[in-house]
């Protein structure tokens, strides 16, 4: 019989020391092996983590991330610090990735296998009672290459994570600390090992149309698609949505969301959020995009009714006995959750989850691919 | 690039080429990521892939969890059941018992009393209550059956016996009927194996059914061998069968020709119930009818009559094995059973028969009545206050100094087999008829000290001697003459001789001459009217015969003489063998002490401390040593009761499950002179203990 368990904390305190005190007392007596720090974005990072680790025994673990809001089963709060006690069968390694805008590759690949080293193991020799955790400094968008350092030695290492946050949309800067060290331009990878069952498992609120379009020509950076189906792309995308080109725009974020293009991979659809140039006749992409490529075409669902499933249906579908989740929510969702005034009862549909606390990210992260506007969350449970 | 002496052009052809290069560069890095994203996309479908078998295993493991969640649910509904049904079956035949003993003793001890009217009556309520015991026993029996609880006990069966005693009891049916009944039994059928019981309760069903359907005529029981199976048909000259309802008649509750059927009675299960237990015995049941002309049923047992399988039959129940009584004293038996009603009967039925009764109401005082009295046969109920039945029973066959007293289970349980495996020698299921319980504790009991032979030409005066020694608790065989009585003397090998001098053909003088010349040593008691000559006085001392003169008291005086000669012959007996096993399994203990049981007195321990304490104190002939005991292992408790001086020539015999050449040198090394793997056979275990002891069952340590 094994099992993961998670226990959280949480304190709304602007003193780094008092709220570190208040959200820890909250953990049982039993040390976890492993505790999440969500710090909010614009709280002065260093000052929490420092708090957190002056008051957590040695063997624990603590692993900080800044936020674009926090999560607890009770709902979204904003600047809460927000603490998760991963413990019980579960065993980690950690190591921090720096440099992503330099070499995101190397320093993902050297991370890993930090991690992995702590667990007595090499990347490859990682089983599949391990999986991993990524939490990047979101804004410098480098997950793709990051994953591939990450990836390179374990194509199979099951990874979950999103991009450390801050509260302004699309702007700023992810911190993400361990042990003491608080970097941003890096990452954390964290590997762990247990008996218990687990899953990676992903929600997000789109449905697909039936219809596809074709990536005909992308810019050398493979961010900014030029053309679809051989027409200018925002005009494409335009004609596809039925909708003024202006309302594809990051500028109008509430209508812009609620199109999104996929990557049907098997019989599931990897989210690939665009949005017209605000000045040219392009599309612009989160990922990197290739010619010639297919993707499905995506309209917005109910995004409450597809949460409240997944919590109540898929998850224990997966995993029969669940007893703690992590969650790494898209900044995009809690957007349109808020445009469209739904975010308290999107919140109340945590209440179906297990035990779990998680934050909102900047972009996510899902075994080999950077995803967008999707709740990730990697649960555990017992067997 | 900075160098001076660059011209512009040079400067701008150099930036172009690099721009080249970054862009070549770049695109080559698009493409490795495109090439790695590729890949992680068939690692993606290969994850959906492996969850997709996760998940199916997860059902699969739900659904097995499911399913014996439901087995589980279905065998406690079925242990639900069975308690259910032992409870009825407790309930229900515990007081019809009462009815039908308070019937018989009514009948019996007032009967002379009754007016024709009361004893009218009473027949009445007596039939009533057999009639509804039928029933009850009719659908447990089918309920047993469907349960997949009806035991099988397999035995050596007398056919030609049982199918007599089924013919009798329906004989009780016709009366008043013209219809004779008749049985033909091949010689080649005359011995089966399977189990009695059932085959009796299929055979009674046919009877009853045909006797019940034939106003006149005749009704015919024939058994034959089909190869090594057995066939039993039931033919009858009743009323029969029509065509359309023949398919039906197996079935439960179902009865042909309603309105015959109401005029005979029944339920409908008489049939059922005969094709339900045929089938449990591995056989089967058809009919052939002819409407006005008659039935015929045909019972076939398959490898019923393998010989193989009889001679391979070892009795389940324990071989009858003497336990020492004093000679001429009324047999006690302890009758162990809750139910004071219950007791009354069997003290009213045993003591009628001459036997001693002591009766006790629960388990535990049933086991210290055992040790304290001593009685030769115990009838035990198991549904017992305090300690039931079956922990009663292994008590008693697990204590050295009580395992050979018979044990005669009576419950209203059938539970045939459990009892013989625990080792009671019979089992009789309540209510029982009085005579069907005296016989089987009478066939069960100990005789007192070997058989008395009883020579005597006149049958009157021969079967005088013999009733009454068999009051005082003697077995008797009888002679009616000199020559028979030298033939019995050899078969049966008596404790003694009761003879008459003056007999045809050849007289007691030779008779005891003969007996003497052939070296036999049994006492004799001459019991004669004659006037003897001082030469045939002196004859018959130097045949050492004691002399009782016929008239008067003499067969008080026979008696009395008989009690003390085999009391003198009985204390002259050398004892049984003492044998130690060391074992701590209470099933291989059972088992070996039944194998040894008669040739052997069988002491136990259940580890080797314990093993070591009883060789020191009691002293066996031989020690059986398991080798994997708890406390103190095999190897050392040999090593040290071979250290002991007073027992280091006691022969000990490793009796193991370890089979390996290093475990065999070990035992050897400490001591042992045998090695004998489990499982042991009988023959195998006799060989070997008898050879160590240098004589079949003979203590070598006086």
């Amino acid at each position: 019989m094994a099992k993961v368990t998670l226990e959280t904390g949480r304190s709304a305190s602007t003193d780094p020391a008092k709220a570190a005190d208040e959200a820890l007392a909250s953990l049982g007596p039993v040390p976890p092996k492993v505790v999440f720090g969500f710090v909010p974005g614009p709280f002065d990072h260093s000052a929490y983590h420092r708090a957190l680790r002056e008051r957590l025994p040695r063997s624990v673990r603590l692993c900080t991330s800044s936020t674009g809001g926090e999560i607890v089963r009770e709902g979204y709060l904003t600047e809460h610090l927000v603490v998760a006690g991963l413990g019980g069968d579960i065993e980690v390694g950690v190591g921090v990735a720096t440099g992503l805008e330099r070499d995101a590759a190397t320093a993902g690949a050297k991370a890993v296998e930090k991690a992995a080293s702590e667990l007595g193991s090499t990347v490859s020799g990682l089983d599949r009672r391990c999986g991993a955790i990524a939490i990047d400094d979101g804004f410098k968008m480098k997950k793709e290459e990051m994953l591939l350092g990450v990836l390179e030695k374990n194509q199979g290492l099951v990874l979950v994570g999103g991009g450390a946050s801050g509260y302004e949309f699309m702007r700023g800067t992810g911190w993400v600390g361990l042990d003491g060290e608080v970097v941003s331009d890096g990452a954390l990878i964290m590997v762990f090992r247990t008996s218990a069952p687990w899953a990676a498992l992903r929600s997000h609120w789109y449905e697909p149309t039936g219809r596809t379009v074709r990536v005909t020509k992308v810019d050398v950076a493979t961010r900014r698609i030029l053309e679809l189906d051989g027409k200018p792309a925002g005009s494409r995308w335009a004609e596809i949505a039925d909708v003024p080109p202006e309302h594809l725009t990051i500028a109008q974020p509430d209508q812009f969301l609620r199109w999104a293009l996929a990557m049907r991979v098997g019989r599931e659809y990897f989210l690939r959020a665009i949005s017209k140039s605000l000045t040219e006749d392009v599309l612009e992409s989160t990922n990197m995009v290739q010619e010639d490529q297919e993707l499905e075409v995506m309209r917005v669902g109910d995004i409450v009714a597809s949460t409240r499933k997944f919590f109540q249906e898929e998850l224990p579908r997966r995993i029969e006995k669940p007893s703690a989740a992590l969650l790494f929510d898209c900044g995009a969702r809690k957007l349109y959750a808020q445009m469209t005034g739904k975010l308290d009862e999107l919140g109340e549909t945590l209440a179906s989850a297990p035990p779990c606390a998680g934050f909102t990210v900047q972009f996510e992260t899902y075994c080999g691919f950077m995803i967008n506007s999707t709740l990730t969350s990697l649960v555990f449970g017992e067997s | 690039m900075s160098e001076p002496g660059v011209s512009v052009d040079e400067l701008m052809a150099e930036i172009v080429r690099l721009t080249d290069e970054l862009a070549v560069q770049r695109a080559l890095s698009a493409r490795a990521i495109a090439s790695y994203q590729q890949r992680a996309l068939q690692m993606e479908v290969i994850r959906q892939q492996n969850e997709d078998l996760d998940r199916l295993a997860g059902e699969l493991a739900r659904s097995k969890r499911a399913e014996e969640e439901r087995s589980r649910q279905l065998e406690e509904a079925a242990r639900l059941k069975s308690e259910f049904l032992a409870n009825f079956s407790h309930e229900i035949r515990t007081p019809l018992n009462g009815i039908l003993g308070y019937c018989d003793l009514l009948v019996r001890e007032e009967g002379s009393r009754l007016t024709p009217h009361g004893r009218r009556d009473l027949n009445v309520i007596k039939t009533n209550a057999k009639t509804l015991l039928a029933l009850i026993n009719d659908i447990l029996d089918l309920s047993k059956i469907e349960a997949q609880r009806a035991e099988v006990v397999n035995e050596r069966v007398d056919v030609g016996a049982l199918v007599d005693e089924c013919v009798a009891t329906v004989r009780e049916l016709l009366k008043g009927k013209d219809v004779t009944v008749g049985a033909s039994i091949e010689p080649e059928a005359g011995v089966a194996f399977t189990d009695s019981l059932k085959l009796r309760q299929v055979l009674l069903n046919l009877l009853s059914n045909a006797a019940k359907f034939t106003d006149a005529g005749e009704i015919q029981v024939e058994a034959r061998a089909s190869g090594t199976g057995l066939v039993i048909t039931v033919e009858d000259t009743g009323m029969g069968i029509a065509p359309e309802q023949i398919e039906h008649v197996f079935e439960k509750f179902r009865q042909v020709g309603d309105a015959s059927t109401r005029k005979v009675g029944g339920t409908g299960l008489g049939l059922a119930i005969v094709r339900e237990v045929t089938r449990i015995l591995g056989g089967t049941v058809s009919v052939v009818s002819s409407l006005g002309r008659g039935s015929r049923f045909t019972v076939t047992l398959p490898a019923a009559l393998g010989s193989e399988a009889i001679a391979a039959f070892v009795p389940a129940r324990p071989p009858k094995t003497p336990v020492p009584l004093r000679p001429g004293e009324s047999p006690l038996v302890l009758v162990v059973d809750d139910d004071p009603m219950i007791i009354s009967l069997l003290k009213g039925d045993l003591e009628r028969e001459g036997f001693r009764v002591i009766a006790v109401g629960d388990g535990i005082a049933g086991l210290a009545a055992a040790k304290q009295h001593r009685p030769s046969a115990i009838v035990l109920d198991i549904h017992l206050p305090k300690l039931d039945g079956w922990v009663v029973l292994s008590e008693l066959k697990g204590d050295p100094e009580l395992s050979h007293v018979p044990v005669i289970m009576l419950s209203v349980e059938e539970q045939r087999a459990r009892g013989f495996s625990f080792g009671a020698c019979d089992y009789l299921v309540k209510p029982v008829e009085p005579e069907r319980l005296v016989e089987a504790v009478r066939r069960n009991m100990p005789e007192v000290g070997g058989s008395v032979l009883v020579v005597d030409d006149d049958d009157t005066a021969r079967e005088l001697v013999s009733r009454n020694l068999k009051a005082a608790g003697f077995g008797t065989v009888e002679a009616p003459d000199g020559e028979n009585a030298l033939l019995k003397v050899r078969v049966v090998n008596p404790a003694l001789v009761v003879l008459d001098l003056m007999m045809p053909k050849m007289d007691g003088f030779e008779v005891l001459g003969t007996l003497r010349s052939e070296g036999s040593a049994v006492p004799v008691i001459v019991l004669t009217g004659k006037s003897l000559e001082p030469a045939e006085e002196a004859l018959l001392k130097a045949g050492f015969a004691h002399v009782v003169r016929k008239g008067g008291l003499a067969i008080e005086s026979v008696v009395e003489q008989a009690k003390r000669l085999v009391r003198e012959a009985g204390a002259i007996t050398r004892r049984l063998p003492r044998v130690l096993y060391v074992e701590d399994s209470p099933q291989n203990r059972d088992i070996v002490r039944r194998y040894l049981s008669g040739e052997f007195e069988v002491i136990e321990a259940e580890d080797g401390e314990h093993g070591l304490e009883r060789a020191k104190r009691d002293l066996p002939d031989l020690v059986l040593m398991d080798l994997s005991l708890p406390r103190m292992d095999g190897w050392e408790t040999t090593k040290r009761i071979k250290e002991s001086a007073r027992m280091a020539n006691v022969p000990v015999i490793a009796l193991t499950a370890y089979v390996s050449r290093e475990d065999r040198e070990r035992a050897k090394e400490v001591g042992c002179v045998d090695y004998l793997t489990k499982p042991v056979e009988r023959d195998s275990l006799l060989s070997t203990i008898r050879r160590h002891l240098q004589g079949p069952a003979e203590a070598p340590h006086g």
